[in-house]
């Protein structure tokens, strides 16, 4: 049976496809196959993708010619200037990355600061009284924002400190337990004695 | 898993077995087989929509390749005189599936070698050869040879190791 198989498997080995023709036929097979389910290229073919491209290259080279940097940190760029979207999308991207409300509640103040140093700015300059309005607007949304983080602190840090002491005086509540049941045990051994 | 990562993994799976199973049936021609494998490819992916693995695994593919073939050989008429079939052939003839083995084992031996497990083989009667070549040669599973030829499992894996003793015992002789 042994000698049989063995020139059979021989067989079979010598009737498979060479590596060139099953790559040939693979690349033949793929472009058929897109040309018969384009919706695998929906992605690469869609707007959404070309546009994501563009703004992706706006924002790499605001980044990387250092517009974007003058943009986020100067106060000269305020409200209406050409730069100042750049400036806010910026600043959109660093609140996302903000997770601890502590760090929330530094980066408000941070914008608080800056939106006052762009007021400064705005009023040394003539007829700006409706950006000035809107900063005067986004200061107090940041300030609102700011005064939530801090409730949210407070009221964390006061459940914390009740919760601390409780369990203080459930510890000593299990020593004094355990010290009465330790007297009660002497006494009945005193007695039995 | 999309229909394009569908069709690669189909492809994959089944290359090497279509390749042989018409090599053995059109005999040594690469360059034929070739083509013959591409046009059965091309013609799986264009009737894809249709093809549910969960349905049947090989046996779609197989179904066509064996007409593909068969349409191979009908356009061959004038070179070579089609047998007719008997009234127990199977849907494709068994008439004409021993007309391709005996081609392909002719090509063998004219080409001087590897006529061996040809000259064997054809000493088996069509379904254990059929069974031998499936299972041994192209290297399809039981399970889905059991599939093609609409037989249990079981029994698919009794008659092949039947049939290879049978070969076994021609060897002897």
């Amino acid at each position: 049976m042994g000698f049989i198989n063995i020139k059979i498997w021989r067989e079979k080995r010598d009737l498979s496809p060479s590596r060139q023709f099953r790559r040939a036929l693979k690349i033949k097979l793929d472009q058929a196959i897109s040309e018969k389910y384009p919706e695998c290229n929906f992605w690469y073919r869609s707007r959404v993708f070309k546009y994501s491209m563009i703004a992706l290259l706006v924002v790499f080279f605001l980044g990387s010619s250092g517009i974007g940097a003058y943009a986020y940190s100067s106060p000269e760029v305020t409200e209406g200037g050409v730069l100042y979207p750049v400036k806010k999308v910026l600043e959109n991207i660093e609140a996302r990355t903000k997770r601890s409300p502590e760090a929330k509640a530094r980066f408000n103040l941070k914008q608080i600061q800056r939106r006052e140093a762009e007021k400064q700015v705005l009023e040394k300059k003539p007829r700006k009284e409706v950006q000035l309005r809107q900063l005067e607007d986004r200061i107090s949304k940041n300030e609102e924002e700011l005064e939530k983080i801090n409730r949210e602190l407070t009221t964390s840090t006061v459940k914390e400190q009740v919760q601390k002491r409780l369990q203080k005086k459930e510890e000593k509540l299990k020593e004094k337990i355990e010290k009465q049941q330790e007297k009660r045990l002497e006494i009945k051994q005193k007695n039995k004695s | 898993m999309n229909r394009k990562k569908e069709f690669t993994r189909f492809y994959e799976d089944n290359i090497d077995k279509i390749y042989r199973f018409v090599f053995f049936r059109v005999g040594r021609d690469r360059a034929l087989v070739e083509d013959l494998v591409s046009e059965i490819f091309i013609k799986a992916l264009n009737n894809f929509d249709g093809y549910d693995e969960k349905i049947s695994r090989s046996a779609w593919l197989y179904t066509i390749a064996k007409n593909h073939i068969a349409n191979y050989w009908r356009d061959r008429k004038e070179e070579v005189s089609l047998p007719e079939s008997s009234p127990d052939d199977g849907e494709n003839g068994v008439g004409l599936d021993d007309l391709w083995f005996r081609e392909a084992a002719d090509k063998f031996k004219e080409a001087g070698e590897k006529a061996f497990v040809y000259e064997l083989l054809s000493q088996l009667n069509y379904e254990d050869r059929e069974l031998v070549t499936l299972h041994y040669l192209y290297g399809y599973s039981y399970s889905e040879i059991a599939e093609m030829v609409s037989k249990n499992e079981v029994a698919v894996k009794v008659a092949a190791h039947r049939a290879i003793k049978k070969l076994k015992n021609i060897w002897d002789l």
